[in-house]
């Protein structure tokens, strides 16, 4: 799959994104055309506003000579007015394909990558799928719309330009055709001479201000270790080092520079040479002569511009095959159930349930446990347990594999349930809360609009969240993030527990905070949580012993199995259980080492 | 508190002399490059008047075409080589300077309060804000040059045609003003463009963070809604942003356009009487097209001076830290002239300790407080005695000001009150005076640099005085480095081996032992260790019997075996004394103890 990019995969991709566009796709070549058409012709009306002048030197000027002057002078301006205007329609034109395509792309990749399972979203995180989804689809977003114009039009506009010198006469085009290709082989040989140093240079670059970020990270240690000097030292090696690999680039760049050096004089001399015999032999006017130094102009952008879209494929290249390797990725996960969940408090039941992530040690080794309607599960075990693991195989975030066991709600397998319908039942509280950078309503709704601000705010004060609501500038439509609002772990978690409140669940998975809250607000989340859990079934994630006062059954968890799953009532007084361990000892952590 | 003005021209004044000569000489490069244009349109001008043979000049029309244009566009490559010789090793070097400086202001402010913001955030003044504060400087000569071209070729064209010059100049002053006016709404749309792409990266991220969360809530489809309305909002902004900066080009390009008609239309009678020959309008049309681009260039400066205005303040407000220098004093040291070592290196001009105070008999510790500026918490009034050969112990509940009394003692925070003494000598600046071989210090979260580990523990010190080996053992850390390949040579960090939390603190407490000091300072070590490794680093530690140190703990071995334990609460002290003495005496004693706390 990593194979080097076709350029039928180019193709496609791009037939596919531009053709909802097709009319603006035709339009932008059309202006692009009659871009390049004024551009040869401008010239033109000053070659013929030279010859009439100058075959008129000498004499008192006929009035409608003067006219005829002058109304090339007047055509001249309207043609540049008339090609700029052209000019701004391509740029508009070329913008609104350029993020309209690429938009569709992002959604088009967002949209299959976020219905991927668990698995995927393990193996490529947040930083990589923006990498993806914003830097390669970037890349491809100017690409995308303008490659094939460009190249289009530049090789017209070059063609046109030797034809029209061709025609002026044959030398000069044969000239010219010949430092055209001369052009090309020299900027193509140049092109990229000096990104090596440049990615050289970029890096020192970095390495140079990681040492700044580390040293600001370190002032504590440095100071107390008298390591200022040792800091200084490390800083201006690397200043050295960039400054040296800066220098080394910007010589290299002398090289290009020195290329146009030749290009451009080498033009000169190619426009003025010829024609002086040719003209001192009668073979053409001075216009012409100011004709072809004008258009010779004109001919150099387009050799540049082609060979910076070649370059710009290569890099897109990349890219395409990146982005396309992302959508041939297909979900673990089958959706294909259509049963639904009866309304009630469900049965809950794991049989011999065997699960590993991709490489790694078995996580749960034949937990088996039911769990009848209504009650209360209390889930212990120290971290790396398998804890998280078995709340999220309820959610089926991850399959189990034929063989390896079965979870059963209501007596049947939850692969056979609608998935939707399945997670819509289940409610799972956590302290850890993400937030998008929106208005705390998006936030709790996730961006449902159906649900109206009364009964958010209801639910709202409900939990006790109040004060903390009332000290939002604007109410719902506060923006909060992550950064800003400074949630601390209680509120994070009531938050969640609004989410919880607006859904009704038959199941609830509850991970507790770990950290302590402050008084008040334990209590917030405790009185919350026994309304969440009445008549409902639960498995709850225990940090503290007060919390397994309030459950019914026991299950602790060790690196993958159940080493003790029981009544509370009988663990209690049975004094070799863990559970009465615990109690005993008061520290979960301490006793599961 | 009313923002301080901050003299941008003065500071870049200030900077271009830090290196004169090669300033000067990339100025003189900068003029020789504008002024090619105009020459080579002087020489394309006789070239048409040889060809028109109304040239009053005796050379040959060849000298022109072969040698005198690629002469002139010689020029201007020159032009170039000078300036990469000249203002760009300037540039690169005052940029060294402005760092070094900054870097040498944060570390003269009390170490664990020098930072206002991330560092992650700080490092982008030492990035951006630098190099736009650097290149200003350089814009300043440079708009000078250009100023150099526009009114040589000025004088030329109205020595031409007064009359055409006076025309001219009617669109192009037009130009300069609306370029003047627009840049400013260029910096606004290309802003709002940042925003909206930053909006989708920050979405993307978000969406990708709480996956979990949008699959349990089957919220798949509205997430992405709202990432489509996200993306609509971007692709308005980069539309109008690149539509504007087009209209702008455009209108510069059609200004030349405009200029060329005009000339056109003026010079009809004068072509044909030969007063204005077809080498002028040659000459016209050069001139009008580089002036264009020179028009666009100076247009930039307002923006330009604004936006670095803008990096100064963001530098100043990184150096001067909380203690809030005036500007003026802050000035001056950021541009303290000084070498910038780029061909040899760096020599330190460090003087030797002042060794008066002698090794460690007594550390007296009177009335010392240190109140947070946004909080009332800190310690307060806190006086205590360590000496000499013994082990003490601090400990209190959480939040109770261990870490800040460690702190304010090592000058780490600049105490407001209290007094402390070497050997009953008063000590004047904590900061520079507890360092090893005095003291050696270990922070609760140390932070290493992404190097060997053996440049980890000496940070600078000569290598063969030291114990690297003897440090890692007592540091219990001898067994791991041993399974490394390159032993105390592997690398850590990113590009190495990344170490353990409980890793990193035994090897910032091996670098701690590498410097032998008369007091070794812990903060919690068993935040990072588990129990048994932490047991036997004391075990380690206590086999020298010579050794004083001040700990932070509340592990029970450690309270039995300190000289002395310094109980805090809420930031005071609340007992002082042995352990079974406490433990009679106060109550928040007995909860450490049973662990309730």
């Amino acid at each position: 799959m990593q194979s080097q990019i076709q350029m039928s995969d180019y193709w496609n991709l791009q037939k596919k994104y531009l053709q909802p566009h097709f009319i603006k796709v035709i339009l932008l070549g059309l202006l692009l055309l009659s871009m390049t058409i004024i551009q040869v012709f401008s010239p033109f009306l000053i070659q013929w506003y030279i010859d009439l002048a100058t075959e008129n030197i000498g004499r008192i000027l006929f009035s409608s000579t003067k006219k005829t002057l002058n109304f090339y002078a007047f055509l001249y301006i309207i043609l540049s007015l008339l090609q700029f205007t052209i000019y701004l329609g391509t740029v508009y034109i070329g913008q609104d394909l350029a993020w309209s395509t690429t938009n569709k792309l992002r959604y088009d990749l967002t949209f299959h990558t976020i219905n991927l399972d668990m698995s995927f979203h393990n193996r490529f995180k947040a930083g990589e799928m923006i990498e993806r989804i914003d830097g390669d689809i970037n890349t491809l977003a100017q690409f995308f719309s303008q490659f094939s114009v460009q190249l289009l039009t530049s090789f017209l506009l070059i063609i046109g330009i030797i034809t029209v010198l061709f025609i002026k006469n044959w030398i000069i085009g044969l000239v010219f055709f010949g430092f055209t290709i001369f052009a090309f082989i020299l900027i193509y040989f140049l092109r990229d001479i000096s990104v090596q140093n440049w990615e050289k240079e970029r890096q020192s670059s970095s390495e140079l201000f990681g040492v700044i970020e580390e040293s600001l990270n370190a002032i504590e240690d440095i100071k107390t270790n008298d390591a200022i000097d040792f800091t200084l030292n490390k800083f201006f090696d690397k200043s050295r080092y960039n400054y040296k690999t800066f220098m080394n680039a910007l010589f290299k760049e002398l090289y290009i520079l020195f290329g146009s050096w030749i290009l451009l004089s080498l033009a000169d001399i190619l426009v003025f040479s010829p024609s002086f015999l040719l003209f001192e032999n009668g073979k053409i006017t001075l216009g012409t002569i100011f004709f072809v130094q004008m258009i010779v102009g004109i001919l150099i952008l387009p050799i540049y511009r082609i060979i910076r879209q070649v370059q710009q494929f290569q890099k897109a290249a990349a890219s395409i095959r990146r982005i396309t390797y992302l959508f041939h990725i297909k979900s673990e996960i089958k959706a294909s159930g259509t049963k639904k969940i009866a309304p009630g408090a469900i049965e809950l039941e794991f049989e011999n349930v065997n699960f590993s992530y991709i490489d790694t040690e078995p996580v749960l080794k034949g937990v088996s446990f039911k769990l009848n309607k209504g009650k209360k599960l209390g889930l212990v075990g120290h971290t790396g347990s398998g804890k998280t693991t078995l709340s999220r195989l309820i959610f089926r975030l991850y399959d189990i594999n034929e063989g390896n066991g079965r979870i059963k709600i209501n007596n049947i397998d939850i692969k056979e349930y609608d998935i939707k319908n399945l997670r819509s039942n289940i409610a799972y509280v956590t302290q850890d809360i993400e937030l998008f950078q929106a208005s705390l309503r998006n936030n709790i709704t996730f961006f449902d609009n159906r649900i109206s601000d009364k009964k958010i705010i209801h639910i709202m004060f409900d939990l006790g969240l109040k004060e903390w609501f009332k000290r939002l500038p604007d109410g719902l439509d506060t923006i909060i993030s992550s950064d800003e609002q400074g949630l601390s772990a209680g509120e994070a978690q009531l938050l969640t527990l609004t989410r919880v409140f607006l859904k009704k669940p038959n199941l609830v998975i509850l991970d507790e905070a770990s950290s302590r809250l402050d008084p008040v607000t334990e209590n917030l989340v405790k009185a919350a949580i026994d309304k969440l859990l009445v008549n409902r079934t639960a498995i709850i994630i225990a940090h503290r012993l007060e919390t397994l006062d309030n459950v019914d059954e026991i299950l602790v968890l060790d690196k993958g199995k159940v080493i003790e799953y029981g009544e509370r009532k009988k663990l209690v007084k049975d004094k070799n259980s863990y559970f009465y361990q615990l109690l005993k000892t008061g520290k979960i952590e301490e006793v599961l080492k | 508190m009313k923002e301080e003005k901050i003299r941008v021209l003065k500071l870049s004044w200030k900077l271009l002399k830090f290196k004169p000569v090669l300033v000067f000489f990339g100025f003189l490069s900068d003029i020789l490059f504008f002024l090619t244009p105009l020459m080579l349109s002087l020489i394309i001008r006789e070239i048409f008047n040889k060809i028109e043979h109304v040239s009053n000049f005796n050379i040959s029309i060849w000298v022109l075409i072969l040698l005198l244009i690629p002469l002139a566009r010689a020029f201007n490559f020159l032009a170039d080589a000078i300036f990469f010789v000249t203002m760009m090793p300037y540039v690169k070097q005052a940029q060294i300077l402005l760092r070094k400086n900054m870097l040498v202001q944060i570390f003269s402010l009390p170490g664990a309060e020098a930072l206002t913001d991330t560092a992650g955030e700080s490092v982008s003044r030492f990035r951006g804000d630098v190099e736009e504060a650097i290149w200003f400087t350089y814009e300043i000569t440079q708009k000078f040059s250009i100023a150099v071209f526009a009114g040589f070729s000025f004088l030329v064209m109205q020595k031409i045609n007064w009359q055409v010059t006076a025309y001219l100049s009617i669109p192009f002053t037009i130009m300069i003003f609306l370029v003047l006016f627009s840049k400013k709404k260029i910096i606004e749309l290309r802003k709002t463009r940042r925003k909206a792409a930053g909006a989708v990266t920050r979405a993307i991220g978000e969406i990708y963070h709480s996956i979990q969360a949008i699959k349990i809530t089957n919220s798949e489809e509205r997430v992405l809604r709202y990432f489509d309305s996200i993306n609509e909002k971007r692709r308005k902004a980069e539309i109008k942003d690149e539509l504007f900066v087009a209209i702008l080009n455009s209108i510069y390009r059609i200004t030349v356009s405009v200029g060329i008609g005009i000339v056109l239309y003026i010079v009809g009678n004068s072509l044909t009487n030969n007063t204005f020959t077809i080498g002028d309008l040659a000459l016209f049309v050069g001139i009008l097209n580089s002036l264009a681009d020179f028009i666009w260039d100076i247009g930039d400066f307002i923006p330009r001076y604004l936006r670095t205005k803008v990096s100064y303040s963001r530098i100043f407000k990184l150096v001067r830290g909380r203690k809030r220098e005036s500007y003026q004093k802050i000035e001056e040291k950021l541009v303290n002239y000084g070498p910038v070592y780029i061909n040899k290196s760096y020599t330190s001009q460090k003087s030797d300790l002042n060794e008066n105070y002698g090794t460690l008999q007594k550390l007296i510790v009177r009335n010392l407080t240190y109140i947070f500026p946004d909080s009332n918490k800190g310690i307060e009034n806190v006086s205590f005695e360590i000496e000499r050969g013994t082990l003490t112990v601090l400990t209190g509940r959480v939040g109770s000001g261990k870490t800040t009394l460690l702190r304010t003692l090592l000058g780490l925070y600049d105490k407001q009150s209290g007094e402390i003494s070497w050997n009953n000598k008063k000590i004047e600046d904590c900061s520079s005076f507890f360092i090893p071989p005095r003291t050696a210090y270990t922070p609760q979260v140390p932070h290493l640099f992404s190097d060997t580990i053996k440049e980890n523990i000496l940070l600078g010190l000569e290598e063969n005085n030291i114990e690297i080996e003897k440090a890692l053992k007592l540091a219990v850390l001898e067994d791991e480095i041993k399974k490394f390949e390159k032993k105390s040579e592997t690398l850590i960090g990113p590009k190495g081996v990344k170490l353990s939390g409980g890793q990193k603190q035994r090897l910032a407490t091996a670098r701690m032992f590498a410097r032998k000091s008369d007091l070794y300072i812990f903060d919690d070590l068993s935040s990072a260790l588990d129990v048994k490794t932490e047991q036997e680093l004391w075990r380690r530690i206590f086999s020298y019997k010579e050794m004083t140190c001040f700990a932070v703990s509340h592990r029970k071995m450690m309270l039995k075996k300190a000289d002395k334990i310094i109980l805090l609460k809420d930031g005071k002290i609340e007992q002082i004394g042995k352990l079974d003495e406490l433990l009679t005496k106060s109550e928040e004693m007995q909860r450490i103890w049973k662990g309730e706390i």
